[in-house]
């Protein structure tokens, strides 16, 4: 594959900081044309306040038109963290209907990998004390 | 638009006199913060500091020509460092770690005076 390694995913060029309710879409991470898996780690680092944090994981097939949810995570007001590991090379042969933003916590959908990911971070609550969430990926 | 024939020359001149060097972006407010590296080969300049001459005093470092004591230039071909998946562009305060375990802050960030080359001239100061 090209460009294998550790990559984070990011919003503004930073880890998602977790301040009032509402939607963080992340800036997405490409050239990864041919990865075969990802093994995502998702950090929360919990601060005050809040209800909970979601964390859509998403890669493209179309370049970027849309998204696609392949993981959610969810955290609350406990820091903590979260690991999976998806594969490229799980057939796939029921067709799925992909969603975006309406994965069920604590899923995944494996053997969908594009050549781009995102992540996408719903906020639940008001936090506060500089919670934030890490969410890094090494590609392979 | 960059010229590859030219981003070839600088990576040859990096190949011969360049250090590896890690580059960093810190996220979140201490205590709670994390790290994202990049290692990428890079062309590290040093200033020569004038021992024949008494320092000139009355200059402040805003005006132009100023130059601070450890300020280095650093110089890294982009690519690289998008290839090593760092979240460009490089920022003020991102970090740069030279080979011989020196800790600087980013100050400045130039990505046009090279362009042509696909470099970015990064001026940095040594933290203790």
């Amino acid at each position: 594959m090209n460009q294998p390694g550790p990559f984070q995913l990011t919003q503004n060029g930073v880890a998602f900081q977790i301040v009032g309710p509402g939607t963080l879409i992340g800036d997405f991470v490409e050239g990864l044309d041919g990865v075969q898996a990802i093994t995502f780690q998702a950090q929360f680092l919990y601060g005050s306040g809040g209800s909970s944090v979601t964390a859509y994981l998403q890669t493209s097939i179309d370049q970027g038109n849309s998204w696609i949810d392949i993981a959610a995570v969810q955290f609350t007001t406990v820091g903590g963290a979260e690991m999976l590991n998806l594969s490229g090379l799980t057939p796939k042969t029921t067709p799925i209907i992909p969603t975006n933003q309406a994965l069920t916590p604590g899923q995944t959908v494996d053997g969908i990998l594009g050549d781009r990911f995102r992540a996408v971070v719903v906020v639940a609550g008001a936090y506060g004390s500089s919670s934030l969430l890490n969410i890094t990926g090494c590609a392979r | 638009m960059v010229d590859f024939a030219m981003q070839a020359a600088y990576r040859r001149a990096l190949a011969r006199t360049g250090e590896t060097v890690t580059v960093q972006r810190v996220s979140g407010t201490a205590p709670k913060t994390v790290t994202f590296s990049a290692t990428v080969v890079a062309n590290v300049q040093a200033y020569a500091p004038e021992t024949n001459e008494v320092s000139e005093t009355g200059y402040g470092s805003s005006q132009i020509g100023a130059i601070t004591q450890s300020q280095r230039k650093v110089i890294v071909v982009a690519q690289d460092l998008a290839d090593a998946h760092f979240p460009l562009p490089v920022k003020k305060n991102d970090r740069v770690l030279l080979m011989d375990g020196t800790k600087c802050n980013v100050t400045g960030v130039d990505a046009h005076k090279r362009q042509l080359a696909g470099a970015i001239e990064l001026t940095v100061v040594e933290v203790q």
